[in-house]
């Protein structure tokens, strides 16, 4: 094939956005239960909708060895433009199908081997019955019936954030000695100091990311950290954070539950 | 020592902006749909999520081979680390000017550099009553509650109110059988009196330890209790016993909950 030049969906994408459009049948992601919660909430499945790229990434860029300075930049970049990247093409494809909205979508990254990964965003596209249009779709991660009960309740997603933070320190003595086996109970400061910063500053992002986007609120539904060795006499952290943002669509105030007992029993 | 001591200067400048009544007003949440609908529902704004972290080193203790002990160090451990992340995590909901914390999901992650490191988190949501009230419990703190969103609702519409997370935690070593008994037990179907007197003991220990911490709450019980047996990272014969469960303590003499409607699903 032809090389492409990386803007807009691949060739193959394209023609399948433009044949799933034409057809009448109505492909999706979502199981029975979330097919029907999703109908009941007003939105229709369109299709699938997914975003992918291949991209090369280099670890934390270590400038200093002996005073263990790192630059992270690159590396945290790269990080969101991977995720950026990827959801940006799947809500292109969900906006080619005419959807409203993206729901279900799951976010996965895999190395390919050390410096390439895969990121895939995957979801399924649904459209407004009611016909009200908002003009970017909109994208989250939550299940089909989330996004049902979001809805009742007066709220709505907007988008995904995937927020992230890096952290690193240098393996000093007074680490060595608080980790060693002989060391007894006790708090690893310079560890716990790390990850608490790097764990504050996901969720400062994460905050940002709302703001800039005018959202009311997030839902976070997976927060995560990752340790690295950087050389031989450092380590690093990265957290990451996923949520949906939300806004509210009508008055808060109780909507008034009704108490239910299934008469089928627990597996 | 002020309990906001120990967070970074970032956190503190988030959390003061998420305040509610401040221009920037914003919430995060980690319950699930359901709980944060329900929450509402139960007449609780859902603040901001918060958390707290420790890495803890994790100290050596021998343990004999035939005898069946608690391993106190291990214990302490097990209790301090735990109650480092809750504090900083209940310092975080303080910041936010908090009546309570839901859904607390305490976790541990042994990691993979360095022996007996392991990061000991508490992660909740922190949420404030629409109609001021007295929910914080008899020492001021905000009030902490591993409930979901949906059994917190129960609970207050039952007519009781949180009042702390209370556990009780105990790591046991459970005796190896002395040769002779093992080879005397092949083929048989017997009860191994030591093992079923170190499970008795070790699990004692830990609900007696939670009853305690309820005690010093001045509670009238406990709801939610688990109890669990966790291995760790220690191999077969030494486990961590937990209790963990919600003190509560009446908001009203009644306590009736209005009678539900029984359904059949038709789905799974």
């Amino acid at each position: 094939m032809a090389g492409w030049d990386g803007r807009g969906l691949p060739p193959i994408a394209a023609d399948r956005i433009a044949r799933a459009k034409r057809s009448n049948l109505h492909t999706s992601l979502l199981s029975v239960p979330a097919a029907v919660a999703v109908e009941s909430a007003g939105l229709d499945p369109v299709g699938e909708a997914m975003g992918c790229v291949v991209q090369q990434r280099l670890p934390p860029l270590v400038l200093t060895p002996l005073t263990f300075n790192v630059d992270y930049r690159p590396y945290v970049r790269a990080w969101r433009e991977g995720w950026d990247k990827a959801l940006s093409r799947l809500r292109e494809e969900a906006g080619l199908l005419g959807a409203d909205g993206v729901v279900g979508i799951r976010l996965t990254r895999r190395p390919m081997d050390d410096l390439v990964e895969e990121v895939v965003a995957l979801g399924t596209a649904v459209r407004d019955r009611s016909g009200r249009h908002r003009g970017r779709p909109f994208a989250t991660t939550l299940p089909g019936a989330d996004v049902a009960k979001l809805r009742s309740g007066g709220w709505t997603p907007i988008d995904v954030i995937a927020a992230v933070a890096m952290g690193g320190f240098y393996r000093d003595y007074s680490f060595r000695q608080q980790t060693s086996v002989l060391a007894g109970n006790g708090e690893v400061d310079s560890l716990t100091t790390m990850v608490n910063q790097a764990r504050s500053a996901v969720r400062d992002d994460f905050a940002q990311q709302l703001r800039g986007i005018h959202a009311h609120g997030g839902i976070v539904s997976s927060m995560s950290v990752e340790t690295m060795r950087i050389e031989d006499s450092g380590a690093g952290v990265r957290a990451d954070t996923f949520g949906t943002a939300i806004v509210r669509t009508a008055p808060a105030g109780p909507a008034g539950a009704l108490t239910i007992m299934p008469l089928k029993g627990r597996k | 020592m002020t309990q906001t001591d120990g967070l970074p200067e970032d956190a503190r400048r988030r959390l003061a902006e998420m305040r509610p009544g401040e221009s920037t007003e914003l919430f995060t949440s980690d319950l699930s749909v359901n709980e944060f609908l329900l929450v509402r529902e139960a007449g609780f704004r859902p603040l901001g999520l918060v958390l707290g972290s420790s890495i803890y080193h994790v100290g050596f203790q021998l343990r004999r081979w035939g005898r069946n002990q608690e391993l106190t160090t291990l214990s302490a451990a097990m209790y301090h680390a735990r109650e480092l992340a809750m504090d900083r995590m209940e310092a975080e909901a303080d910041l936010l000017g908090a009546d309570g914390i839901v859904a607390v999901r305490l976790e541990i992650d042994f990691k993979e550099f360095g022996t007996d490191l392991a990061e000991f988190i508490a992660v909740g949501t922190a949420v404030k009553a629409e109609e001021p009230g007295q929910w914080r419990d008899n020492r001021g703190k905000p009030f902490t509650s591993d409930l979901s969103g949906q059994d917190f609702w129960t609970l207050v519409q039952a007519g009781y109110a949180p009042l702390g997370m209370v556990m009780g935690s105990c790591v046991y070593h459970i005796a190896h059988q002395r040769v002779w008994q093992a080879l005397g037990n092949i083929g048989q179907n017997v009860e191994i009196p030591q093992f079923t007197e170190a499970l008795y003991d070790a699990r004692e220990l830990a609900m007696s330890r939670m009853q305690t911490e309820a005690e010093q709450l001045a509670a009238e019980g406990i709801v939610g209790v688990q109890l669990l047996s966790l291995p760790h990272r220690w191999g077969g014969h030494t486990t961590e016993f937990f209790a963990i469960g919600t003190a509560v303590r009446p908001l009203r003499p009644d306590h009736v909950i209005d009678k539900p409607q029984l359904v059949l699903p038709l789905t799974d």
